[in-house]
């Protein structure tokens, strides 16, 4: 059985990949955050009862994912969610690439970062820091939403690109 | 293997899709793809895990930003301090994200201990403030902004009159001094002139009076709500439109146009209005208990559910029959202010303890304060219904759980006094929770345990053919 700091130290680990895939379902980093950490607390009180970290990620993954569904609803969200089908194959694809996001590929994205052009990192600020819909960046930076779109696409390819390129990657 | 520009096009797919800015037709073709295509989907777990590094790296940066700001405005850097931050300057770039980042975590952590550590209670320093007409009992999501000339968002425990407050975000819990428990959805905007007087400016809110001595009054407009009897739901459009409906008792309603000598109009439970400027009070609104659904548990004291559980408004007209779904169980509050004059002992789960595997034993209810009921109902829909199915979650309580009937006996013996009326629960047969593996050993025992904080209940239902009732038994107002 896990201990508390086991728990607490495979959580930590993982927090980003558990943070996107409930990012993946709220599709806001500030609520994702705040459900990651409301999780992190219910995962402490599993201690004696979490036999691995596969099972504490597995528990996670599901509580996350309902946890997530309960407070879109709670906030009156009206736009479509994916299907517990959907999500649940989704989780199954994250846990085959669990070890791929860690803290040491947010040192290489940081470099990384500074590739993009001034406009691209205004856009992508807007977008996952501050939350503003495409419509509200499109307002504020003065291009077409469709536009908005085709510079987060471009900044998401430019790096993934670059990451490839870091030491972290490879290690 | 992805060309270019499928790539490409797929990337703008799924920024659309975090936009939520899909039609529903291309939702269904992105879903679609999700579902088929193995590469495509890898491509949508590396976006989102990339957006959300990138938030952080952001933060970061903005944090670091932030502490430089500060320690320029001190001017106490000492010279070696200088030197040592030149040698450290061509390592800035992943050397300060990393820092932030342990602070960004460091601030998460202290935000679980916070978290851990929460009261619902008022601190004694705030009860003293004067003004307070009322208090925030809960809060989720919730970011408030004062109504000051300029708007500061801050944390709001206490409210006090005459002061315009901004709800931008979340749902929120207020008990006011007169007694009326009120929530709300944001965006409201409203203002509390005493503990019984409440202007709403615009928003959505559900009232409720817990007891005989409780008022409130909603001023919306040209209009005032007055509750006569247990609980409403207002809802204020910017544009002037005023949507009420009466949940249970009766609210009288007047209009400031109205000439002094007409009487109040009155309508009563499963009766809806509307009202725009001066014209007069329509009555032909449709009554939509459902549209509040998302405050209206916090109204009877409900905190959270999981999305197993679908809450049952009151005056939504459905007979306990038809609440019926394979998948799902229904919340339905009972009784909320049953008194006992007399020592009262049933035999119910306790908080701590885990049903079936705990003894159960006799337990002392207390008098003359206040219960609030909760029955918990899974009913499937079809009668061949797949075996092995499990239904798991939990409802937190504002209030303390004084304990939980699961058996017949426990159920028998607490209907009469905290069932409802229009319920007839001598006709309900095989209504308990499975305390052994049954029907024929393909359904394991149901469990269920309250923990020892005493505001939540936890279930595990393997449900079958037939039905389970749960009641919770709740400290009351």
């Amino acid at each position: 059985m896990m201990t508390t700091q086991e728990i607490t130290a495979q959580l930590l680990r993982e927090r980003i990949g558990l943070t996107a895939q409930i990012y993946s379902i709220v599709r806001n980093y500030h609520l994702a955050e705040d459900i990651y950490q409301e999780i992190c607390v219910k995962a402490l009180d599993q201690t004696g009862k979490v036999e691995s970290k596969d099972h504490l990620i597995h528990w996670f993954r599901k509580v996350a994912r309902n946890r997530s569904i309960d407070v879109l609803r709670l906030h009156g969200e009206r736009n479509r969610q994916l299907s517990e089908q959907t999500l649940a194959l989704l989780e199954d694809t994250w846990d085959e690439g669990r070890e791929a996001a860690n803290a040491s590929i947010v040192d290489a994205l940081s470099r990384c970062v500074d590739q993009l052009t001034a406009r691209s990192r205004e856009v992508v600020t807007l977008r996952y820091f501050q939350n503003r819909s495409g419509e509200e960046i499109a307002e504020t930076v003065g291009i077409k939403i469709t536009s908005v779109y085709q510079t987060i696409a471009r900044v998401h390819k430019t790096l993934a690109e670059c990451i490839r390129h870091q030491p972290e990657y490879h290690s | 293997m992805m060309d270019h520009d499928s790539n490409v096009r797929w990337l703008e797919q799924i920024a659309a899709y975090q936009d939520g800015a899909l039609s529903d037709a291309e939702f269904e073709a992105f879903e679609q793809t999700l579902q088929t295509d193995a590469e495509k989907r890898a491509f949508f777990i590396q976006v989102n895990e990339q957006s959300v590094t990138l938030a952080e790296v952001i933060r970061s940066r903005v944090v670091s930003k932030a502490f430089d700001e500060a320690a320029d405005t001190s001017g106490a850097r000492l010279s070696t301090d200088e030197a040592r931050c030149d040698e450290l300057e061509q390592g800035r770039t992943s050397f300060r994200p990393a820092l932030a980042l342990i602070a960004a975590v460091a601030a998460g952590l202290l935000l679980l201990v916070s978290w851990m550590n929460r009261s619902d209670q008022p601190t004694p320093d705030r009860l003293l403030v004067e003004d307070r007409v009322g208090t925030v009992t809960f809060g989720n999501q919730a970011v408030w902004a004062t109504g000051q000339s300029e708007s500061i968002p801050s944390e709001v425990t206490t409210l006090v009159a005459s002061t315009k407050y901004e709800l931008e975000s979340g749902i929120t819990r207020i008990k006011l001094s007169g007694g009326a428990v009120v929530s709300m959805s944001a965006p409201a905007t409203f203002s509390l002139n005493s503990g019984t007087e409440l202007d709403l400016e615009s928003g959505k809110m559900a009232a409720r009076l817990p007891g005989e001595t409780s008022e409130l009054t909603v001023r919306v407009g040209e209009i005032s709500v007055r509750d006569l009897g247990t609980s409403f739901g207002v809802t204020a459009a910017k544009a002037g439109r005023v949507d009420v409906a009466v949940f249970d008792g009766k609210v009288s309603v007047t209009k400031s146009s109205m000439p002094s000598s007409q009487a109040p109009r009155v309508f009563v439970e499963g009766e809806a209005f509307s009202s725009l400027g001066s014209e007069p009070v329509r009555d032909e609104q449709a009554f939509d208990p459902e549209s509040y659904r998302d405050i209206w548990p916090l109204t009877v004291g409900v905190n959270e559910i999981s999305n197993v559980v679908d809450f049952v408004v009151p005056g939504s007209g459905k007979p306990l029959a038809d609440l019926k779904d394979d998948h799902k169980l229904f919340l339905i509050p009972e009784q909320l202010n049953t008194k006992f004059d007399s020592m009262r002992s049933i035999k119910l789960i306790q908080p701590g303890q885990t049903w079936p595997q705990a003894l159960v034993e006799k337990i002392d209810l207390p008098t003359r304060q206040s219960i609030h009921s909760y029955l918990l109902v899974y009913q499937p829909e079809t009668s061949r219904f797949a075996r092995g199915v499990t239904l798991s979650g939990s409802v937190e309580f504002e209030k303390p759980i004084i304990g939980v009937a699961a058996t017949r006996d426990q159920l028998l013996e607490t209907d009469v006094p905290f069932g409802l009326d229009a319920i007839d629960y001598s006709t309900l047969r095989y209504r308990k929770l499975e305390e052994t593996t049954s029907e024929r050993s393909e359904i394991p025992a149901d469990t269920v345990s309250i923990d020892s904080e005493r505001h939540r209940v936890f279930f595990n239902l393997s449900v079958g053919a037939g039905r389970d009732h749960l009641r919770v038994l709740v400290q009351g107002d």
